[in-house]
């Protein structure tokens, strides 16, 4: 997809999520379902990122939407909707799983790829990098959070930055924090790369 | 997802964080959070009942006292024409300077009142309407 026309994507689903919104708000709340049908799959996704559970994800996702009802006329239309929605649901995210936390395995008692050496041509396999995934929710909470909305708003820095509401200097930081400590423990993921570590975010922040 | 990465998953750890199969949600998700929301559009405009049970009681030990103040009012009158106060001067003046007690009561009910004007203004700011 070229960049003009995602942004004109971008621009006709902020359309469409502004005209839904001042029609619920409005009092038509059927308007609403088009909001959840354009941003289940979206929320879900996040909050499968946060719990690897199925069922607790879409509970999650489901509570995110409720939020969002009551809260419409509080979305001025100023930033995204979308953004103003994965804000809220970072927020509500992080707060149940503080109540609730997700059952993690310390980070050192996640197994390691065994073959390394085979791995420096390949990406691992399916288990591997499950193992990886599930790695990164072992993490403290400060690195843990920007490391799965980074990689859920497809290493977009500016975006998941807006999302944590931190400067996207700390956001690099602390990603740079998590990465380290997973290619630590999966030595495996230190070697296949051909750029360093901090290159991907250069090239971001580039962009 | 951003293309420009995709074409380039040149960090193994990048790759696997980045390109997760997306989850699908259950076919009734949308549905279920739809009625959800109805129930809860339902039970926000129902409009609560009105407490008759609780306050039908304090009603009742009211009237007597308000009887009593109407009597207490007509005796007032009465004193006030009998003595032929200032003709010009207003009802509630003439009924304190034959009682002083009236000014405290006065007091009393004005602070009343304005404790409940209060009390009504924080609730409708509570409840939204302003």
């Amino acid at each position: 997809m070229n960049a003009p026309a995602q942004d004109k994507n971008a621009g006709s689903e902020l359309d469409l999520d502004l005209v839904a919104v001042e029609r619920v708000v409005a009092g038509d709340n059927a308007a609403f379902e088009d909001i959840v049908r354009r941003w289940q799959g979206p929320l879900i996704n996040m909050a499968w990122r946060y719990t690897r559970d199925r069922g607790r994800a879409e509970e999650l996702a489901q509570e995110v939407f409720l939020r969002a009802w009551r809260n419409l006329p509080s979305w001025r239309g100023d930033a995204k909707f979308s953004s103003w929605l994965f804000a809220l649901a970072a927020n509500l995210f992080r707060t149940e799983l503080k109540r609730y936390p997700t059952v993690t395995a310390p980070i050192d008692s996640i197994p390691e790829p065994a073959a390394s050496t085979e791995l420096e041509s390949e990406f691992l396999n399916a288990s591997e990098q499950d193992s990886v995934r599930r790695a990164v929710l072992a993490l403290p909470m400060r690195y843990r959070e920007p490391m799965l909305l980074f990689y859920f708003h497809e290493m977009d820095l500016a975006q998941t930055s807006r999302t944590l509401k931190i400067p996207e200097g700390t956001l690099k930081a602390r990603l740079s924090r998590g990465r380290d400590i997973l290619r630590r423990r999966f030595p495996a993921l230190e070697h296949t790369g051909n750029k360093p570590i901090m290159a991907n975010l250069k090239e971001e922040v580039a962009r | 997802m951003n293309n420009d990465f995709k074409t380039r998953p040149d960090n193994t750890l990048d790759h696997v964080l980045a390109t997760e199969e997306p989850l699908v949600p259950s076919s009734g998700f949308a549905a279920s959070v739809m009625e959800r929301i109805t129930d809860e559009a339902v039970r926000a405009h129902k409009p609560i009942k009105f407490p008759w049970r609780r306050v039908l009681p304090g009603m009742i030990l009211l009237v007597p006292g308000l009887a009593y103040m109407v009597l207490q009012l007509v005796k007032t009158l009465i004193a006030a024409s009998a003595t032929q106060a200032e003709p010009s001067a207003p009802f509630i003046a003439t009924a304190i300077a034959l009682n002083p007690q009236y000014l405290q009561m006065l007091l009393w009910l004005a602070a009343a009142a304005a404790l409940t004007f209060i009390t009504w203004r924080i609730t409708q700011r509570l409840v939204g309407l302003r």
